[in-house]
Formats: C-alpha cells, sequence, structure tokens
C-alpha cells in the first residue's frame, strides 16, 4: 500500500532560526569599531540579506523533507533535493516518545515530537515538528495506548507552588536589597574614597547596587521557571498499560509522555529540602537516550501505592548511613571551595565595603546549601541490592537521588585513584542503554564487588 | 580455540602487540614533532621527552590488560597504579569490529572493538586467535534486535 507523504509544520524553520541566531551578530562586530550610525544602517542591512537568505534556505528545507507512516508502525523521513536520503525509524524499537506543545506552538497547531529509539545515544534521537492531528496519529499508531489505567495525582500542583511561595519571596526580599543599595547616594562614598583611585571609588560606588541588583534578576529568573514548573503540573495525570506508561499534562504548555516500560533504564526519586518539607516526592524515569530524565509524577507520602501500581519492581535503596571512614572528601569540594571563597569575601567586605556584606552573604548561604549538599552526599551515597534489583543513591546539590535500575543491560566501570584503592573504595559508573551514565562516588570495593558479582549471577534476568 | 578454552585464561597483550601499540603512540609524536621543532629546538627536545614519557606509560599500562570472559559477562582489567575494572553483559554486546592492518598482522595480534548500548570497548592487540575466539563467543550472545 503505498504511503502518503506529508510536509513538516512550518515551525520547524524556527529550529534552523534559532541555530543561525549568533549569524546576526557578525556584522555587528564592525558597529563596534567605527561607532556611528552609519556602520549600524549598514550592519542592519546586512542583518537582514542574512535573515532573507535563512528564510530562503528554511524554506528550501521545508520543501525537501517529508515523512511518511506505514501502516505497520514505521515512521520513514525522506530528504528529496539533489540527492535521495530516507531514514526509517519503527515503532517497536523505539524507547520512549514525547510530545510538547509550548503555548506558541499551540497558537499555531503545532507539535513537538522527539523519538528515543531503544539503545541510541541522545544523539541518535529524532525530533520532528508537526500538526497537532499528525503528531497524535504518528504517536498512537508508533506507540499505541491500549486500555490505560488513568491516575491523577495530587501531589505536584502543592509542591510546585510551595515552591513558587518561597522563591516569591525571596525574590522579594533580594529587589528590596537592591533598592536599598541603589537609594545610598554617592555623597557618603565620596569622602571615603576621595583619596584612592577613580576606578577603585566607582567600583565600590556601583558593586555593591550592579551586584543586589544581579540577584534579584537571577531571582526573578528562576521565579519565572517556577511558574513554568508549575502551570506545568496543571491537569496532570499519569496512566499505564500492560507494557507502557506515561503522563500528561499543563495549561499553558501542553507535554505528553509515552515510556516502554521493558525500556525504563532507571527511575528515580528525587529528594530536596522542599519535598521533605512537603512529603511529595517527584518520580523520574530514563529509557533511551532520554537526558535530563523524564518527570513521571508527583506522590505523597501516604500514597505509596499508587507509585507501587505504576512502578511495581521499583524498591528504595535501603535507609542507611553509608560507612564514611576514610571515604574521599571530594563529596565537599563543588560547593566548598566557593562558599569559603564567599565566606572570605563577605569576612573582607565587614571592613572594607560594609555595604556589599548583605549582598555577599547570598552567594554564602548558597553555597552553604551546597555544602551541606555535600555533607548529605559523604553520608548517603552508595549502593546496595534489594530484593534481585540494583538500588543506588546519589547526591547533585541539594538533590539527594534514590535510583532502582531495571534495564538488564548495564555496564559497570570501577575507576580507582591510588589513594582510593589504599583504602579499598571506588568510584562506580552505570552506563546505560543511551550512553546514559551514573557514577556513585567513593563506593566501598566489596559493594562494589557484589554489584559485579550481580551481573554475572546466572539466575538475573 | 572454544569458548570453553577462551574462558579458562585471560586475554593479554603479548609483547608483540603492546610494540604495535608503542609504535603507534610513537607514530603520532614523530607527526607533531616537526611543529615543536619549528617553535625551537628546546621546545622539540623537552616535546620529544614528553612524548617518550607518555609512550612508556601507555605500554606499562598496557602491560596490565587483561580481558576476562565470563559466563554472562566480559570484564576488562587495566592499570596497577589507576585500576579501572570495567563489566560488560555479554547479552548487551550489539557489534563486534575486528582490526588488522599489516603490522598487527606481523605480530599476529588483532584489536576488537566491542559495541554495547551504554558503552564501547577497546580490546587492544591480543592474539588473533583468542580474538576470534571472543568475537565468536560475543556474537553467539548479541541480541536480535
Amino acid at each position: 500500500m503505498p504511503m502518503t507523504e506529508k510536509q513538516l509544520h512550518p515551525f520547524a524553520a524556527l529550529q534552523i532560526f534559532r541555530k543561525t541566531l549568533v549569524l546576526y551578530l557578525v556584522p555587528l562586530v564592525n558597529v563596534l569599531f567605527e561607532r556611528n550610525w552609519e556602520a549600524l544602517r549598514a550592519a542592519l542591512r546586512q542583518d537582514i540579506v542574512l535573515f532573507l537568505l535563512v528564510c530562503g534556505v528554511s524554506w528550501v528545507i521545508l520543501r525537501a523533507s517529508s515523512w511518511s507512516l506505514d501502516e505497520n508502525g514505521t515512521l520513514c523521513l525522506h530528504w528529496k533535493l539533489l540527492f535521495r536520503f530516507d531514514r526509517t525509524v519503527r515503532g517497536a524499537s523505539l524507547a520512549a516518545l514525547t510530545i510538547e506543545r509550548p503555548f506558541y506552538f499551540r497558537l499555531a497547531g503545532a507539535s513537538r515530537v522527539t523519538l528515543y529509539p531503544m539503545g541510541e545515544p541522545k544523539k541518535r534521537t529524532l525530533t520532528l515538528c508537526l500538526t497537532k492531528g499528525d503528531a497524535a496519529q504518528l504517536a498512537d499508531q508508533l506507540l499505541p495506548v491500549e486500555a490505560p489505567s488513568l491516575h491523577r495525582p495530587k501531589g505536584g500542583e502543592r509542591a510546585a507552588l510551595g515552591l513558587l511561595g518561597a522563591n516569591g519571596l525571596s525574590t522579594l526580599a533580594l529587589f528590596l536589597l537592591a533598592i536599598r543599595q541603589s537609594r545610598q547616594g554617592p555623597d557618603r562614598y565620596e569622602l571615603a574614597f576621595a583619596q584612592i583611585n577613580f576606578l577603585a571609588g566607582l567600583a565600590a560606588r556601583w558593586l555593591p547596587t550592579g551586584a543586589a541588583w544581579l540577584l534579584a534578576f537571577a531571582g526573578f529568573l528562576l521565579g519565572l521557571s517556577l511558574i513554568r514548573s508549575f502551570v506545568q503540573t496543571v491537569h496532570y495525570e499519569v496512566w499505564h498499560t500492560a507494557d507502557q506508561i506515561g503522563s500528561s499534562g499543563g495549561w499553558l504548555d501542553r507535554f505528553e509522555i509515552r515510556v516502554k516500560t521493558a525500556e525504563i533504564s532507571y527511575a528515580d526519586v528525587r529528594l530536596s529540602p522542599f519535598a521533605r518539607l512537603l512529603r511529595r516526592w517527584p518520580v523520574f524515569v530514563t529509557a533511551g537516550g532520554c537526558s535530563p530524565e523524564l518527570p513521571l509524577f508527583v506522590y505523597r507520602s501516604g500514597e505509596e501505592a499508587l507509585f507501587r501500581e505504576l512502578l511495581p519492581e521499583f524498591r528504595m535503596p535501603p535507609d542507611l548511613l553509608a560507612r564514611t571512614e576514610q571515604r574521599s572528601l571530594i563529596f565537599f569540594a563543588p560547593a566548598g571551595i566557593p562558599f569559603a571563597l564567599c565566606a572570605l569575601l563577605t569576612l573582607i567586605s565587614v571592613y572594607t565595603l560594609p555595604s556589599l556584606t548583605v549582598t555577599l552573604l547570598f552567594p554564602t548561604v548558597f553555597f552553604a546549601a551546597g555544602l551541606a549538599g555535600g555533607m548529605m552526599g559523604y553520608r548517603r551515597e552508595g549502593v546496595w541490592l534489594r530484593d534481585g534489583q540494583l538500588t543506588l543513591r546519589r547526591q547533585r546539590g541539594i538533590y539527594l537521588h534514590s535510583i532502582c535500575v531495571f534495564h538488564p543491560d548495564l555496564c559497570l566501570t570501577a575507576n580507582q585513584s591510588p589513594w582510593a584503592a589504599n583504602v579499598d573504595r571506588t568510584n562506580l559508573t552505570f552506563a546505560f542503554p543511551g550512553r546514559v551514565k551514573l557514577t556513585v562516588r567513593s563506593v566501598p570495593w566489596r559493594d562494589a564487588q557484589k554489584c559485579f558479582e550481580f551481573l554475572e549471577n546466572p539466575l538475573r534476568r | 580455540m572454544t569458548e570453553g578454552e577462551l574462558r579458562r585464561t585471560a586475554l593479554v597483550i603479548p609483547p608483540k602487540g603492546r610494540a604495535v601499540l608503542s609504535i603507534w603512540a610513537a607514530a603520532v609524536g614523530l607527526f607533531l614533532a616537526p611543529f615543536a621543532f619549528w617553535q625551537g629546538i628546546a621546545a622539540g627536545v623537552v616535546f620529544c621527552l614528553l612524548w617518550a614519557g607518555l609512550v612508556a606509560l601507555l605500554r606499562a599500562r598496557a602491560c596490565s590488560y587483561a580481558a576476562v570472559l565470563g559466563a554472562k559477562t566480559l570484564t576488562i582489567y587495566v592499570g596497577i597504579v589507576f585500576p579501572v575494572r570495567r563489566v560488560v553483559p555479554r547479552r548487551a554486546v550489539t557489534g563486534i569490529q575486528q582490526l588488522r592492518s599489516p603490522l598487527l598482522r606481523l605480530a599476529g595480534v588483532t584489536v576488537l572493538v566491542i559495541s554495547a548500548p551504554g558503552a564501547r570497548v577497546l580490546v587492544p592487540a591480543v592474539p588473533a586467535a583468542q580474538a576470534a575466539a571472543l568475537a565468536y563467543a560475543l556474537a553467539e550472545d548479541a541480541p536480535c534486535r
């Protein structure tokens, strides 16, 4: 049966525009040297020509590209200009699929579909920009959802609102600090810095204000990203079938995830201080080359039944403290070094530039939180076997990831430095299909040995 | 060589294989050396000494290389000062490439590149008969996808 070839949505050109954004800066370089209106006009004219050229190239690419789908669930991408190139993706060889519909995509009736083939690295994933109907048809043909059991967990909205509230308060505090710094008149500095050179005086005058506004701006941006997270948790539902698990939702930006259960590499319950406070635990999964992990659902304490229904094989790492004797202090390095630097600067500013002290306290507190996270990793990171499942706990920043490994095609690497070898410890790296890697630091060699024996176990599936 | 025989022994890099690896590493240095000498005699000499040191380190690391085929896994051991142990499940192997250049053929060794979904493993300059047996054993386990 002949397949009908369809065109991509015109929004596919957005990707080309995004990649060529830097091109428009090239003519503007000349303006920096010339610094006159004539140079600016010439640069803008060149930018318009470049834009028209990119538009032309995008139009040719859109005309030359097409896709088709046969009744067996095989997607074929075509390129027909000068030469012919076809890429075929079978639905049976997919590990996961996502459909994203950002707000501006929805206005234009477009959807972004990302296909994750089994075992392929992230660079081999396939992203298509299609119309809404085509995207739904493609998803239903490649990974059909049959008789799903639907759930609407409520944990995510409250957690996102909590985070948003906390961010709102902290950003407000930062704005107040920035306004206070801005109001401090220059005259108080004039006396103090009359005897030192112009640059130092200028820095002393503007550094506290600039730094305060920069912090406030960073807090504002974080707030925007949290608002985005919150609107994604609205109308959220998670479902599972005999061989798939997935979620969908979002208010302004819509998304849908479909993952083959047999291809899930690992599931990750992410613990953060806020999650502990609100007792809501976000669960992420990864399959194929999905990196970062796909957010699946958020469950509340006491709602573990839903978790067990969705991921029955999941085993939480045991709630034990890791053995810390002769453990590497590398856990403290990423946050400890900037913390020491910021703390030193804060101390110095108390005597030399008191107006900067409060501003400097913010990064100091931020890195102190990171240091507390490092301490958590030092005491908790490790690897364990539970009920025939490999479980691990690792720390990244202030997050503690509790991970259960599902995929049997797992490669393990133990790297030891001379110091680690001397105290019988090793860094253990888990390599999953799709070249997704996780490293657990400074684990006792006997724990690593158990993992190697587990891989060699003939009873393992 | 049968799989049983292969599993009773470890694949190590023989002296001739180590010599081939050293020649390859030295050849890269020889190619780059003129650019270093272009900057000055002293720079060239320092570069040559550093490169010779690197080649010696590579040769020393090749001495500690061993690949062991188990019932369900292939384990690679390499290094003494910075030891690395790598385990690849046999069922995860999706492809095996065998490389034999004239120099490798002269030394009677083969380079194997083993691909798995999560990793790519290099088995450098092991005896040709053992490499062929290893490739055969792993190919039997490779999943048909």
